[in-house]
């Protein structure tokens, strides 16, 4: 373009209808070419956003494998020491899944409910499994993971700050998120996309945790009266709980204040 | 008799085109506005084929920014003073989501930035599967994407999964993945 180009639209429209203008040396983009792109990317931005996977997810997946391959190794073990004829025996389970099934299909034990429970230091990417009893550092977040007994139900999981205390339902968040769960197979405890990491700033030096598997979902009033017992005892053997054939398994983290 | 295109035309803001494409490039006004012209000479040259191309005033506004501004860039990059698209062009943190769309589709081509986008990307198959969704959603985007009639986000275009998914002969959860993949190569969403 010229020096003598049009500086506003009447200029220009009057420009060229007088065919003053020089010829353009322009490309244009096709039309339909810009509306189809326009399209992609406005539902592009618009597409829900799938659930990332994040360092701790994959973690704690790993941790999962390796509680896996933990309970297969001791299988191994059990295998060689106790002896073949016994293991093969027509009363005694000789396999947990069929033969030559792929090692992700395998699972956990099923004879009673499970609570894992891993140490996760946001700060650092590390994250550890602890056993019942061991300690975790107040700077890091509790991830729960659990696994239920045969027949499979639902999963309930209660947190006890003192010995006396009642117990306070942590999972599942609301009644609407109770869901059936099957025997055997890792759930990690997950809120909103990711998953729940449970802080321990505010946690006295130990802190214990109930994982109660029922068979069928507790009412609200079954889950008032649970929150209401006044010790561990008169929890676990709420005649309630009798009903809903309710088993459990227990877990303490001891809550350290020192770096290590 | 005008046409209605050149109806169209005499409608248009020319300073608030110029002062958006300046938005979202720096480049020199008046080379903006020179472009723009251009631009509008050709496609005057060409009035028939544009009757009726553009549905609204809005529609043809975005049109010329982005030939505007692409000829401007193109411009600026034969006297070399504009380096080729950049990273750093396509990145403006500050940009919102709907300001990072029109940024991409004003300084090039979706192939071109996806194409610049991929190039880091080491996994063939994720380009391989990119390209093929892409190319199959801009050669039928109204088949491809909806827009959404009820509920809060009505209005908005939507992919539609299942069609592109079995289109493709992938599982939704393949799609989903690729196309999350995309949402935070283009706009940084996670």
């Amino acid at each position: 373009m010229t020096e003598s180009q049009p500086k506003n639209l009447h200029t220009f429209l009057d420009a060229y209808d007088r065919a003053a203008l020089p010829a353009p040396d322009v490309e244009l983009p096709p039309v339909s070419e810009l509306y189809a792109e326009e399209r992609f990317l406005n539902a592009l931005q618009h597409t829900p956003t799938a659930p990332k996977e994040s360092f701790l997810t994959r973690l704690s997946q790993q941790w999962f494998l390796s509680t896996q391959r933990v309970a297969w190794a001791g299988l191994a073990v059990l295998l060689v020491f106790v002896g073949r004829t016994y293991i093969l025996s027509p009363t005694q389970p000789h396999s947990l899944t069929r033969k030559g099934g792929p090692f992700a299909t395998q699972r956990l034990s099923v004879e009673k409910p499970t609570l894992y429970v891993g140490c996760w230091a946001q700060q650092h990417n590390q994250f550890k499994r602890v056993g019942s009893g061991e300690s975790c550092q107040r700077q890091q977040s509790l991830i729960f993971g659990f696994s239920l007994a045969k027949q499979g139900g639902y999963a309930y999981i209660f947190r006890q700050r003192k010995k006396n205390a009642p117990p306070a339902l942590l999972y599942p968040f609301t009644q609407k998120q109770t869901h059936r769960r099957h025997a055997g197979k890792m759930y990690l405890i997950k809120q909103q996309k990711g998953i729940l990491e449970y802080p321990l700033q505010d946690e006295p030096k130990r802190v214990r945790f109930l994982l109660l598997q029922t068979k069928t979902p507790l009412p609200a009033q079954t889950l008032r009266a649970l929150k209401q017992a006044k010790t561990t005892q008169a929890f676990h053997q709420h005649p309630l709980l009798k009903t809903h054939r309710a088993s459990s398994d227990t877990f303490t983290i001891v809550v350290s204040d020192t770096h290590k | 008799m005008s046409t209605d295109f050149r109806k169209q035309v005499e409608q248009l803001d020319i300073e608030q085109i110029v002062e958006r494409g300046y938005a979202s490039t720096q480049l020199d006004k008046d080379l903006l506005r020179d472009q723009l012209f251009e631009v509008l000479t050709a496609m005057l040259d060409q009035q028939a084929r544009y009757n009726g191309a553009f549905e609204n005033q809005i529609a043809l506004e975005h049109y010329l920014r982005r030939a505007m501004t692409r000829n401007a860039i193109r411009q600026r990059q034969r006297i070399g003073k504009q380096q080729p698209l950049s990273t750093t062009q396509l990145e403006d943190k500050n940009a919102s989501p709907e300001q990072k769309v029109q940024y991409l589709l004003d300084h090039a081509a979706l192939s071109q930035v996806m194409q610049h986008k991929l190039h880091q990307a080491k996994d063939d198959k994720f380009i391989e599967d990119v390209r093929s969704l892409l190319d199959l959603v801009l050669s039928d985007p109204d088949l491809y994407i909806r827009k959404r009639r009820t509920g809060p986000q009505a209005g908005t275009l939507v992919f539609q999964h299942v069609l592109l998914a079995d289109t493709l002969g992938w599982s939704r959860k393949i799609l989903t993945k690729r196309l999350s993949q995309l949402q935070q190569i283009f706009f940084g969403i996670s």
